[in-house]
């Protein structure tokens, strides 16, 4: 009874497609909430891709523990088929994945140009520059007057502040080793490379904290440069923020408060 | 072959189950990292007088006094005095041992195993003081300023900000951090003292050592506690506010920097960039400690100085004030602080005894000035 | 026939009694092929020990982050309480995946069957130059030496990645393995590609040229055919893989900046004069590692068809199609580079040019695995270790093969490049292929190694857990990917995000201590063995091609006494008409009727 095997193999493919069963839903073995609109294409597109080799999985490994168990019976007589292949099954099994493929491939272009292409860009003006470094984002906005590098610029480490429904544009630069800037529920990621400046930009649906993570090992402290991203529900709240957070920034007294945060 | 099959089963059997007993969570207790508190190297150093025995025996009156590793106190109420709570402590420990330890070390000497690798040097905590502190240079820092570095972390080093961690962490990390200060400075002054009375050397039963010790480290511990007691009202505050950064003051505060008397150019170089002739040289000259022939910073922090350490990341390097930033904090009251209290532990000096307040809010204003001449 | 071999055995004795070797020469420095193929192995074993070793450390941070290390905390970190530091757990990553490819893979599947099946398979005497070969061996042990010397200088190991992007890697200021252990690193690494390009210009030639009379390209086996292409991918793309870590030595050592941009200041440390590019390492290295990648499953692939038809007792299914496969992967594999850098700061143009190239190399790939459906169809399947390992071959290879589209997609990739996704896909194809693939060559011609086999029971016993083990630990991280979780953090619990994926990480952990303790069983099993494994006889498998047709069990130097045989067939025309009640019907036979038959049977 050796073809009893055949059990194990189906075991893994039941194992394979079960855990995502398992998984659905469930806080970090799932997708966290999408909060942005290119999310939305990225995670259909994915679920498309998942649908289509979900299917092709199935049906090869049915196949195959079919053969497995009818031919791997050792009580069967007489010699195996003798054949060398067949053309048109050849054909056949080209024709179709190669134009499945080349469709997967194709249905991608837009949400890959909407994401990354510079045309793409929306025309608001830059928001903030994120400098990485071993191992903190340090975020400078611009301002008021728009430009990097004058007294009405706001520094902060590891926090990116921005509003619902904004248009975000983003410029990248590293200042020593590659990093790359991740945001898992914008389901962005752009690296960052010392010497190059980039530009990311994504539109945040929702109001909320979400994290920032580095996603190029960058050294010892890699998995240490944790950042927020904090989406205010209105442009009001924002330049609230952003004024108190200058105000601080310029204090010249003893700040009653010790949190970096705001209380 | 049949009987060797058997008993190849039961080995893998054997090891199978072996290995899920090993990793189960009940055994979380083997797995604890097994730390404890080593005495200061310093001390070692200074003090070899002492003899292994010595040091054993301070070891020991350590940790009565202060807990071993796994449960640090902080005796004679002067938790609750900082208003420092004990669970606190422990949690900050806990998180320290995590996520601090392998720079700042074991007993938060700044010699974890990253530590060699890092420029500058992770801060050891066993002077009793931090390098940027609202506080003077004589006095221990306050609970603020603590948190204010764990917040921002210290730019452009290896020094973390962990601003998105929970407040209650963060409690707990700087008041741990209170603690390990508290604990390095009592080490110090009961080694002095030791050394100075000759305790360890008179005829003495363990008991008797031990007794003698830990009176002196009573009596030392409280002078600490006092200090930090103290320096919640010692906070350094600009008197008057600081005046727009007009062309006459930015204009006075560039002279005080080039001025011969209070000598910020000799460091900080006429450029700002912190390459100034006496702290750096691109002619061989002779290492301060080592005495070879070298290029480069020239001077040590006090870290490096006392463990008469020649190695890289301990060199004092003053800021370059082009770079837009700073590692003491970019707010103004940072800077004034900076100016009149200097930094501790490192070789800029407190000119808040020679400067009036105008004098050094005018140095910010020419400071900020330059402030962004190196980044574009 | 069993007078014909003694003859000839007797004329082949007699003839190399004039130039016995000495016991140096002919199992150390040995030129003979079938030595050194077999030395490949043993060093292979051990690089595998060594490799899994790693990544057990690996597995014990991401499950137990910051606690003791069983047996080697106390040793290395005692200064941090035996708890692995921070910088280490990059070098263990990047060490692990360095072993695994560069000294395990790359050489278990090239050197090993390369160097012993290549000649028999064709019926040659020995490789085209003998010499070299036996060089292409010896450079292997620098390697292995560099590689582990790097763990014991200051700072430790390469901790950049395998992948050893600068400025990272380029730098010595970057990191604590950034110092000599990177130089050490890249010193290695071409040590191994001097090793893999001897052994490549040797197989190409020897294919070429000594092929024996009637063994036509289209007659040869699906390892030997894998292995031909292997090697011209290896000829193409090592060079530049050479020239690139050449570069990045010079940058490091010498002070040069083809890798390192304007004024970089790394660690508070000028890092060197700027001027470079760092993105051009990412593209010189991803054009040799992408053909890498096929480098290391092509002969995999090859074994699997060898093994899979022999044990289904058919003939392989679409023979043609099946080489062309491998000749398309090995072309497309030329232009598909750029899809490890969706993300970097290419040009998102080309990206959607190496999207469309990348999904085209699914192609060929998809039609391996239907075609060896299509030999499993209407088979006489025999359960034995070797078409186990096949089968798991088979099967992990269709989930390694397919999770790679969602990363050929490049808006998806956006979000699961650098995650636990990728990790599983790698390992789903090096481990769950590659390495299946290398067990079922192992088992398979071990007969013909060493003239005895090894247990089936121990071998299946092996496999079970293997299998059962590979995708408790591997298959996880598919879902954990799809979650966001990182590569390469020593810590992802300290995220929000990745906070709960503890336990999953647990399990996946215990499972990988238990796959390693079931390599021992392997081990014990090749080792024993040795010594007392069954007998074979000549052809235990009743496999056709022609490495199970030597006139001696275990053949001397030059393999086919007075005269190399004559090939009247392909190799898989298993259950043909003419042949015998399992099958059998070997390459060597004349066919019935013919003029050689007659002769034959006089």
């Amino acid at each position: 009874m050796h073809r009893l095997w055949t059990l194990l193999f189906g075991a893994a493919a039941v194992f394979a497609v079960g855990i995502f069963f398992w998984a659905a839903g469930k806080s970090g073995y799932w997708f966290p909430e999408n909060v942005s609109v290119i999310g939305v294409d990225i995670d259909h597109l994915y679920w498309v891709i998942t649908w289509i080799t979900g299917i092709t999985f199935v049906v090869v490994m049915v196949l195959f523990l079919w053969f497995l168990w009818k031919y791997g019976d050792e009580r069967r007589p007489g010699k195996a088929v003798f054949t060398h292949g067949n053309h048109t099954l050849e054909t056949v099994w080209t024709a179709v994945p190669a134009a499945i493929l080349v469709f997967i491939a194709v249905y991608q272009y837009g949400a890959w140009k909407e994401a990354k292409f510079r045309s793409h860009m929306p025309d608001s003006p830059l928001h903030a520059r994120v400098l990485a470094g071993q191992f903190e984002w340090r975020i400078r906005y611009p301002g008021p007057d728009r430009e990097l590098y004058t007294d009405d610029d706001v520094e902060q480490v590891n926090l990116l502040h921005a509003w619902k429904d904004q248009d975000i544009v983003l410029q990248l630069e590293s200042r020593d080793v590659l990093h790359s800037f991740f945001v898992p529920a914008a389901r962005m990621k752009q690296d960052m490379v010392p010497g190059m400046k980039q530009n990311m930009w994504f539109q945040i649906t929702r109001a909320g904290e979400y994290e920032i993570a580095c996603a190029e090992l960058c050294g010892w402290g890699h998995y240490k440069m944790k950042g927020h991203l904090i989406v205010h529900e209105t442009k009001a709240d924002f330049d609230r923020w952003y004024q108190e957070a200058l105000g601080r920034q310029n204090a010249d007294q003893r700040d009653p408060s010790i949190w970096e945060r705001g209380e | 072959m049949k009987a060797l099959d058997g008993l190849g089963l039961a080995v893998v059997a054997a090891l199978t189950v072996t290995g899920i007993v090993l990793m189960s969570p009940g055994r979380a207790e083997a797995r604890t990292p097994d730390v404890r508190y080593t005495l200061d190297p310093v001390t070692r150093k200074d003090y070899a007088g002492f003899g292994e025995e010595g040091f054993a025996a301070l070891e020991q009156a350590l940790t009565a006094f202060f807990g071993p590793h796994a449960q640090p106190t902080l005796p004679d109420g002067a938790a609750e005095a900082l208003g420092l709570s004990p669970e606190r402590i422990q949690h900050g420990r806990n998180l320290y041992v995590e996520k601090c330890m392998h720079c700042h070390g074991m007993s938060g000497g700044g010699d974890g195993p990253t530590a060699p690798f890092l420029v500058p040097r992770p801060r050891s905590f066993r002077m009793g003081k931090i390098k940027f502190a609202s506080t003077p240079r004589t006095s221990p820092p306050v609970h603020e300023d603590l948190l204010r570095v764990l917040q921002r972390g210290v730019a452009y080093t290896a020094m973390p900000s962990f601003v998105n961690e929970s407040r209650e962490d963060l409690e707990a990390l700087a008041s741990y951090a209170q603690f390990l200060l508290m604990r390095g400075s009592t080490e110090r002054l009961v080694a002095f003292v030791l050394d100075d009375e000759g305790t360890l050397e008179e005829e003495l039963t363990p008991e008797q050592r031990q007794q003698a010790i830990l009176e002196y480290m009573a009596e030392e511990f409280d002078g600490v506690r006092q200090s930090w007691v103290d320096a919640r009202d010692q906070v350094i505050e600009a008197p008057t506010p600081r005046p727009q950064a007009s062309e006459e003051s930015v204009a006075r505060g560039k002279a005080l920097f080039l001025d011969a008397t209070t000598e910020c150019s000799a460091c900080h170089g006429e450029d700002g960039k912190g390459q100034g002739p006496n702290v750096y040289s691109a002619e061989p000259f002779p290492d301060e400690i080592t005495g070879e022939l070298r290029t480069g910073y020239k001077k040590y922090d006090e870290w490096g100085t006392e463990l008469k350490a020649a190695e890289r990341g301990y060199e004092a390097r003053p800021a370059d004030l082009t770079r837009g930033f700073y590692r003491g904090g970019d707010r103004p009251i940072d800077l004034y602080r900076r100016i009149h209290q200097g930094v501790n532990g490192n070789i800029m000096p407190a000119f808040g005894g020679n400067l009036t307040p105008e004098q050094i809010w005018d140095l910010v204003n020419y400071i900020y000035s330059i402030r962004f001449l190196g980044v574009r | 026939m069993s007078s014909t071999a003694t003859t000839i055995h007797t004329e082949a004795h007699a003839a190399h009694a004039e130039h016995e070797l000495s016991f140096v020469r002919k199992y150390i420095f040995s030129t003979d092929h079938k030595i050194i193929g077999i030395q490949f192995l043993f060093t292979v074993l051990f690089t595998l020990g060594l490799g899994g070793l790693l990544a057990l450390g690996v597995r014990w941070q991401l499950a137990y982050p910051w606690t003791k290390v069983p047996i080697f905390g106390e040793l290395l970190w005692s200064d941090n309480g035996g708890a692995m530091p921070a910088e280490v757990y990059p070098m263990l990553t990047t060490m692990h995946a360095s072993v695994m490819i560069f000294l395990v893979i790359i050489p278990g599947l090239s050197g090993v069957f390369g160097n012993f099946c290549i000649p028999l398979q064709i019926g040659a005497r020995d490789m085209a130059f003998p010499t070299m070969n036996m060089i292409s061996y010896w450079f292997m042990w620098p390697a292995i030496l560099f590689f582990v010397a790097s763990f014991f200088v200051t700072g430790g190991a390469a901790t950049f990645g395998w992948t050893s992007y600068p400025p990272g890697a380029g730098n010595l200021q970057a990191a604590p393995g950034s110092l000599h252990g990177q130089t050490l690193w890249l010193l290695g690494l071409l040590c191994v590609g001097v090793s893999s390009l001897l052994g490549s210009v040797n197989y190409i030639t020897t294919i070429v040229k000594l092929r024996t009379k009637g063994m036509s390209f289209f007659r040869m086996p699906m390892t030997t055919w894998a292995l031909f292409i292997t090697a011209i991918l290896q000829a193409f793309a090592l060079p530049v893989l050479t020239a690139a870590l050449i570069l990045q030595v010079a940058d490091r050592e010498f002070m040069t900046s083809f890798f390192r941009p304007d004024d970089l200041v790394i660690n508070n440390e000028p890092a060197g004069p700027g001027g470079g590019q760092p993105l051009l390492w990412q593209h010189l290295f991803w054009f040799y590692s992408h053909p890498a990648v096929y480098i290391m499953i092509l002969p995999a692939m090859g074994v699997v068809s060898d093994v899979i038809t022999t044990f289904a007792r058919k003939p392989l299914f679409g023979y043609k199609p099946m080489v062309l496969a491998v000749a398309g992967i090995a072309f497309l594999g030329f232009i598909v580079w750029g899809h490890h850098m969706f993300q970097s700061g290419m040009n998102p143009a080309l990206g959607m040019t190496f999207m469309t190239s990348t999904m085209l190399i699914a192609l060929p790939s998809a039609v391996k695995v239907f075609n060896w459906l299509g030999t499993l169809w209407g088979s006489r399947i025999r359960w034995t270790t070797p078409m186990l390992n096949a089968l798991a071959f088979v099967s992990m290879f269709v989930i390694g093969g397919l999770s790679g589209i969602f990363m050929a997609a490049t808006p998806v990739d956006i979000y699961i490049h650098d995650t636990y996704y990728i990790v599983g896909h790698i390992h789903y194809v090096l481990f769950g292929g590659s390495l299946f693939g290398l067990f079922a060559g192992l088992y398979y011609w071990y007969p013909k190694m060493f003239g005895r086999r090894m247990s089936e029971f121990w071998g299946k016993v092996h496999f079970a857990g293997s299998f059962v083990l590979f995708n408790l630990v591997f298959f996880p991280m598919h879902i954990l990917g799809m979650g966001g979780f990182p590569r390469r953090y020593a810590d992802p619990y300290f995220f929000e995000t990745w906070k709960d994926t503890k336990p999953m990480n647990q399990m996946m952990t215990i499972a990988a201590i238990l796959l390693g303790f079931f390599q021992l069983i392997l081990l014990l099993n090749f080792f024993l063995s040795l010594r007392r494994g069954e007998k074979a006889g000549h052809n235990p498998w009743r496999a056709n091609s022609l490495e199970w047709h030597t006139p001696e069990i275990w053949p001397g130097h030059g393999n086919w006494g007075a005269r190399t045989p004559t090939v009247h067939r392909g190799p898989y025309e298993y259950a043909a008409p003419e042949s015998e009640e399992d099958g059998y019907y070997p390459q060597t036979t004349p066919p019935p009727g013919s003029q050689a038959e007659r002769a034959h049977a006089h």
